[in-house]
């Protein structure tokens, strides 16, 4: 190695060091170390013991567990396409030289800066059965829906709040990418005689969907997570209609008192993650056009 | 960019070095010790007062305040005492007693008991009950109270209806809530986010959620089921708010403040609200059934951490706030925080005197102690096994799922959670 | 009219319509929401559905200060949002600089660990993280949500992919004229990254503004809370009043609405970019 290499060197440990250190000692680190307590019965207050597998035998025979794993993917499933098609939309109706498009947009983007507890705060007393909400459906003879005293409804509300909180930001998100497509693709299809459903369907779509792909991923991780909403909302309530497995992995690990169970949720989490984003792009690389 | 940069940090450190600043230093020979208790400003208020009353009657300890409302406080020394550290002195709810004395948090405290001598037999039986633990003592009792019927005297009146006497039956209960259900106002209404609101009506049934020895789990027997039956029937017939299942008790305060809600169950921290809020009310026994004792007594401990360093400072305090003859219980008393948990009659008119609802606490209370009262089945595992039932007596009650499928379909992970696997 | 001219005419009309509808639902429950924290108690159950008190209440925003140390948790959200956006911008900038500008052994395959730490959830890492800040002694201090949250692989990769695009001729002057590393650094890529560094400060200010679950597990004092879980449980608590928790509620977003609406160029620009430089 020469001189100015090794000095290259040097410089590129120095770059790197604070973040790498930082990145491998609170994140890598305990990525691994997930993986060793998963296979402990741990209360913490007292000493771990080496269970093996046993933390993951006990989960595929858990119904709690399964039921928040599919409310999960019932949030997940449900809500990102939802998410992804309203933004995608709004973002096409407001990419065009239209008064007010700036009011519009941020307007829209306000709920995005509110923390999603203030938001199930907020929406309380709007979704409660003798709610705000159902008063003003009272007037013209709707309802009482359940919102959230019904487990067939209460996920619906819990997505309903979800997205509305979200559109904002990707529509946002979806703008960048429209105004990214030349306007020579849809100056060519009106001269074809392409309505404006078409133009969306044939050149809209299949050119944002490299957008569609970053947001579809992100909003599916961000999904996931969901604890904030359906804990202060509605407690996972009722009947275990909104727990989810972030919610499950807190109640086991910090009220439970089962570090190695809710570290083995954890684990069973990080490969659906990962799965799911493995087959996303899959999925994409056959769709997406870049 | 530095610039920037430069801003973001000396907005970081100038509220950062305004915020380390709080903390006093103690005198030199003082030793600190931290205190943990719920409560809401008011009560925050009144421990405050008795902090200062302990400064003054001694200068070798100082009592830090650890304090958080009472939605987050289990949760906060959970974490605490997880993260190898907690407060000194704690107040636990009963329904965690047990399973903070099994994990080790608390110490027992029968040597220091012993060598000072302290009369047990002043406090309430259950109080002492609901602080043992296999047969050792792990605190002093605090807030030995029941869970009262708290009645609407103005809906009761504009009713027509009296006040129902100490044997009312399930059925007098039923007619009652149906008799003041109309429109928007409620005859009976509870919420899910603990069991003690299911107990009377499981207990009235004749049944009860765990076997006398706390070692099976009995709510999918009939009785219980009829139970849970009957307050499903009460949901889906109107009587009781629907909001309840995903509400709390705030929710209910407002409903009863608003003369909406004609019956509810109310600790003394309720009674307390109730009269700040200046509503006429009762508060007796819950309906009796099968047996009388249908009403929840139950007692909450102040104990000692079990890694404190400092067991005696610790003691020193706790006998302060507890102990017989010390100036703790009328501290409390004065302050009418809570109900007396002593046999000391004349605090009780302090804390509802003449004119003041409800007219008589103190009888009721009394009452509820030889005859109404019963205490619950708690044990170690209860919040787990808390964390399984109440989601599905939430879907029982909206009459989503019977109630025998629903106890049936639980009943082994409950038994799994009560055998400790 | 021409035929195109109506269909234009009522296109637009149902453009606005649309738009209108969608607006109105969306910011209806923010505004109900300044109502009701400006109602009586009374008037919360009274007049619920009505979007605007009788007489303001502004007492209610005095109120809150009695029931929890506002001032104080709005001070610890302030410090731990500053402390990792700090961080998250200077090391992240750092190790994209590394990443994409500087040859060394190894690079390849510790950015796919970087890549790979991208999807996964924060949660994985909860109770893990839990016990090393408790090893560290770490545990209800600030410096444990600035720890765990300043340095997620996000920052990094974004901030490499924005390098990416930088030129290399721009650097090859200050080469010439002798600039280290560091100075190439400093006086070339950061300058030309402010966009950059703009998505980055505002995807990391709204995440960490907001957090909820690492603070519930990770803070335990009442003094060390943050605006998003002292108001979590101060909703939670019995004895407190809609009106005061609406208050409280608005009074703990505040702060980032009102940056977003001076700034919201930037909170629009900075969001907008990740999706184009993802």
């Amino acid at each position: 190695m020469g001189h100015t290499n090794r000095k290259e060197l040097l410089a590129a440990f120095l770059f790197l060091l604070p973040n790498l250190a930082g990145f491998l000692l609170f994140l890598v680190g305990p990525t691994i170390g997930a993986f060793f307590i998963s296979t402990m019965d741990w209360a913490l207050i007292n000493d771990p013991s080496f269970t093996g597998l046993a933390n993951f035998q006990r989960l595929v025979n858990d119904s709690r567990f399964w039921i928040t794993l599919r409310n999960t993917a019932y949030y997940v499933f449900v809500r990102v396409p939802i998410n992804v098609l309203i933004s995608l939309v709004l973002a096409v109706l407001l990419n065009q030289n239209i008064r007010g498009r700036n009011f519009f947009r941020t307007l829209l983007f306000i709920p995005v800066v509110l923390s999603l507890v203030s938001v199930a705060i907020m929406w309380r007393p709007l979704v409660m059965s003798s709610g705000v909400l159902n008063q003003i459906l009272a007037r013209v003879g709707i309802g009482p829906i359940p919102w959230i005293t019904s487990s067939r409804y209460a996920m619906p509300t819990i997505i309903m709040i979800g997205v509305w909180r979200e559109i904002g930001y990707f529509m946002v998100i979806f703008l960048a990418g429209l105004q990214s497509i030349s306007s020579h693709y849809y100056e060519a299809a009106r001269i074809d005689g392409a309505s404006g459903v078409q133009q969306f369907l044939r050149i809209t779509i299949p050119l944002v969907s490299p957008t569609t792909f970053f947001i579809s991923v992100v909003a599916m991780i961000w999904s996931f997570q969901i604890f904030d909403l359906t804990t202060v909302l509605t407690g996972g309530g009722p009947r275990n209609a909104t727990n989810t497995l972030v919610m499950y992995i807190y109640q086991q690990g910090f009220q439970n008192f089962r570090m190695g169970y809710a570290a083995a949720l954890g684990v069973v989490l990080f490969f659906i993650v990962l799965t799911l984003t493995v087959i996303q792009k899959q999925i994409s690389s056959r769709w997406v056009h870049y | 960019m530095a610039k920037i940069l430069m801003f973001l940090l000396s907005v970081l450190i100038v509220p950062a070095a305004f915020a380390g600043g709080g903390s006093e230093q103690p005198a030199a020979g003082t030793q600190v010790i931290d205190y943990a208790f719920w409560g809401n400003p008011t009560a925050i208020g009144v421990e405050e007062d008795i902090l200062n009353e302990f400064h003054a009657s001694q200068d070798r300890i100082r009592v830090a305040p650890v304090v958080s409302g009472y939605a987050g406080f289990h949760d906060m020394l959970l974490t605490q005492l997880a993260g190898g550290s907690g407060p000194d002195v704690m107040r636990v709810d009963s329904y965690y007693f047990a399973d903070f004395a099994e994990l080790g948090a608390l110490r027992p405290i029968d040597d220091l008991i012993a060598r000072d001598n302290i009369d047990m037999s002043i406090y309430y039986e259950l109080g002492v009950i609901e602080n043992t633990f296999q047969g050792e003592i792990y605190g002093l009792p605090w807030g030995t109270a029941p869970l009262y019927m708290i009645i609407n005297l103005d809906m009761f009146d504009a009713a027509g209806i009296p006040v129902p006497d100490n044997d009312w039956k399930l059925d007098d209960f039923e007619r009652i809530a149906r008799e003041l259900t109309s429109g928007n106002q409620y005859g009976w209404g509870m919420t899910t986010q603990n069991l003690s609101q299911v107990f009377p009506f499981i207990w009235a049934m004749g049944g009860d959620i765990l076997s006398s020895d706390r070692s099976q789990f009995t709510l999918n027997s009939d009785e219980a089921i009829e139970g849970l039956e009957m307050l499903a029937r009460l949901l889906s017939d109107g009587i009781m708010p629907r909001d309840g299942i995903i509400g709390d008790a705030e929710l209910l305060s407002e409903l009863f403040v608003n003369d909406r809600l004609a019956m509810r169950m109310g600790s003394a921290a309720e009674i307390l609200s109730m009269q700040a809020a200046g509503k006429r009310f009762e508060a007796i026994n819950m309906p009796t059934g099968v047996v009388d004792d249908t009403t929840v007594n139950k007692s909450n401990v102040i104990g000692i951490n079990a890694n404190t360093r400092n067991v005696d400072e610790a003691w020193e305090f706790m006998k302060f706030l507890r102990a017989p003859g010390q100036p703790g219980e009328e501290l409390y008393m004065a302050a009418r925080r809570m109900p007396p948990t002593m046999n000391v009659p004349e605090l009780w008119e302090i804390y509802s005197g003449a004119g003041d609802y409800p007219s008589d606490v103190r009888m009721q209370t009394e009452l509820i102690n030889q005859r109404y009262g019963r205490l619950m089945p708690l044990r170690t595992g209860w919040l787990e096994l808390e964390n399984l039932v109440m989601p599905e007596i939430q879907g029982i009650l909206l009459g989503e799922v019977s109630a025998r499928d629903a106890m049936n379909g639980i009943a082994a992970d409950a038994q799994a959670i009560l055998d400790g696997r | 009219m021409t035929r195109y001219q109506i269909s234009r005419y009522t296109s637009t009309t149902i453009l606005y319509a649309v738009l209108a509808t969608v607006s109105v639902l969306v910011f209806a429950p923010l505004l109900w929401v300044i109502g009701t924290s400006l109602k009586t108690y009374p008037e919360t159950i009274i007049r619920a559905s009505s979007l605007f008190p009788e007489i303001p209440q502004w007492r209610n925003y005095v109120d809150i200060f009695d029931l929890a140390p506002f001032g104080r948790y709005f001070v610890n959200t302030l410090v731990v949002s500053v402390a990792v956006i700090a961080i998250t911008l200077i090391t992240s900038a750092m190790a994209a600089y590394a990443f994409s500008r500087l040859k060394w052994p190894g690079r390849e395959t510790v950015f796919v660990l970087y890549l790979s730490m991208l999807i996964i959830p924060v949660h994985v890492v909860l109770v893990p993280n839990f016990i090393l800040l408790r090893e560290l002694r770490l545990l209800d201090t600030l410096l444990a949500l600035i720890l765990t949250r300043a340095f997620l692989p996000l920052g990094t990769f974004l901030m490499r992919q924005f390098f990416m695009g930088i030129p290399r001729e721009l650097e090859e002057s200050a080469i010439i004229d002798g600039c280290g590393y560091g100075r190439r650094f400093t006086s070339i890529i950061v300058p030309l990254s402010k966009p950059a560094f703009v998505t980055l400060l505002i995807v990391t200010l709204i995440m960490i503004w907001n957090d909820y679950l690492f603070p519930l597990v990770f803070i335990q004092s009442r003094l060390n809370r943050t605006l998003t879980l002292g108001l979590a449980i101060l909703a939670g608590d019995f004895d407190v009043q809609w009106n005061i928790v609406m208050a409280a509620t608005i009074l703990s977003i505040s702060p980032l609405v009102i940056l977003f609406l001076f700034a919201q160029k930037y909170f629009i620009e900075g969001v907008a970019l990740q999706g184009t430089k993802g």
